[in-house]
């Protein structure tokens, strides 16, 4: 045996939760069925009309503030702060909710201002199509294999990898 | 013979989400499949102050959280003498999930990890695995967590658990 460093302490593994959530009597079976599955998966999309509402205004408040946002150096920041929050939640919420291609959109747009700390017009104009591209997207039924709707979330990658 | 099944009315969630819509589809979904006691908050700062008040089975948590991210939340409650239960398990569910962040999330002790958007099979798994197959904690000096072997595979490093003492103390 080699090294010097000290040696692992093992707990046990705590069994409290299994003990009081697994039964043979109540409850869901371990392996879930492709049906119940396909069940549970049509519930979770029926939030898709709370999420189009939920995301519209924040779509819209984000057009509202990039008319100012060269302004000073301090609205520039605040945009790209609320860029930064707005693609994330859309980035984690749309796939589950039948929205893939928004994620996809918002992850590009995410990625483009995840680090970042300042703006010039070109870097206001990849997040504007961004935006535009996003409203579209809500607005439009979701076709992920659709090659228009494919072709614009590799447009809006190859920007990002451009000027990001 | 009748197989195992989860109750999930037994368990008690605590979800730590800072966008109100991604918090309110997953205490939706821990509903749908039989939880009551679901309770979601924005912050890591809330989060412990529950955590202090009233007893959880499950954390679910965001990455991108405040004022500690994710991270920060899981080495405070895996190796803080303030932590309110350094066992606790954690499930990480967050739209970082490139492979560094995976790495990180199961360096600081991270139980399970789910990236955003997720499927709500892959999410039962997860709580399954937490569950029905809760993994021995190891205490290695450097690390405080979960297992992180999961899987026999050859490993190359020092092997220094061959002789270490197993012990059934909770922390």
């Amino acid at each position: 045996m080699t090294g010097g460093g000290r040696r692992a302490r093992f707990i046990s593994a705590r069994q409290d939760l299994k003990r009081k959530a697994v039964n043979y009597q109540k409850g869901l079976e371990l392996a879930l069925t492709p049906d119940l599955v396909s069940g549970f998966e049509t519930v979770v999309n029926r939030s898709r009309d709370r999420f189009v509402a939920s995301v519209a205004p924040l779509l819209a408040k984000l057009r509202a503030l990039q008319t100012a946002a060269l302004a000073t150096p301090e609205a520039a920041a605040a945009f790209i702060v609320e860029t930064q929050a707005v693609s994330y939640a859309i980035k984690g919420l749309g796939g589950t909710l039948g929205y893939p291609l928004a994620t996809a959109a918002a992850k590009s747009l995410n990625d483009f201002v995840h680090h970042r700390d300042g703006l010039d017009a070109k870097g206001l104009d990849v997040i504007r199509v961004h935006v535009d591209a996003l409203y579209l997207i809500l607005a439009q039924p979701q076709a992920e294999d659709d090659p228009t709707q494919r072709a614009v979330i590799d447009g809006l990658f190859q920007l990002t990898e451009k000027y990001g | 013979m009748s197989s195992a099944k989860i109750d999930f009315a037994q368990v008690r969630f605590l979800v730590i989400d800072p966008h109100p819509l991604s918090a309110d589809l997953l205490k939706d979904v821990l509903q749908m499949l039989g939880a009551i006691g679901v309770v979601k908050c924005a912050t890591t700062e809330r989060a412990i102050e529950l955590l202090r008040q009233e007893p959880f089975d499950i954390v679910i948590t965001e990455l991108e959280t405040a004022p500690m991210n994710g991270f920060e939340f899981v080495h405070f409650i895996r190796t803080s003498s303030n932590s309110p239960d350094r066992l606790l398990p954690v499930i990480m569910l967050t739209a970082r999930s490139e492979r560094e962040y995976v790495a990180e999330a199961r360096d600081q002790g991270i139980t399970e990890f789910l990236a955003k958007p997720f499927t709500v099979d892959a999410l039962y798994k997860r709580l399954i695995s937490v569950i029905a197959r809760p993994r021995q904690f190891v205490d290695a000096g450097t690390y405080f967590g979960p297992d992180r072997r999961r899987r026999p595979e050859p490993f190359q490093g020092p092997d220094r658990r061959e002789s270490a003492p197993r012990q059934s103390v909770t922390a």
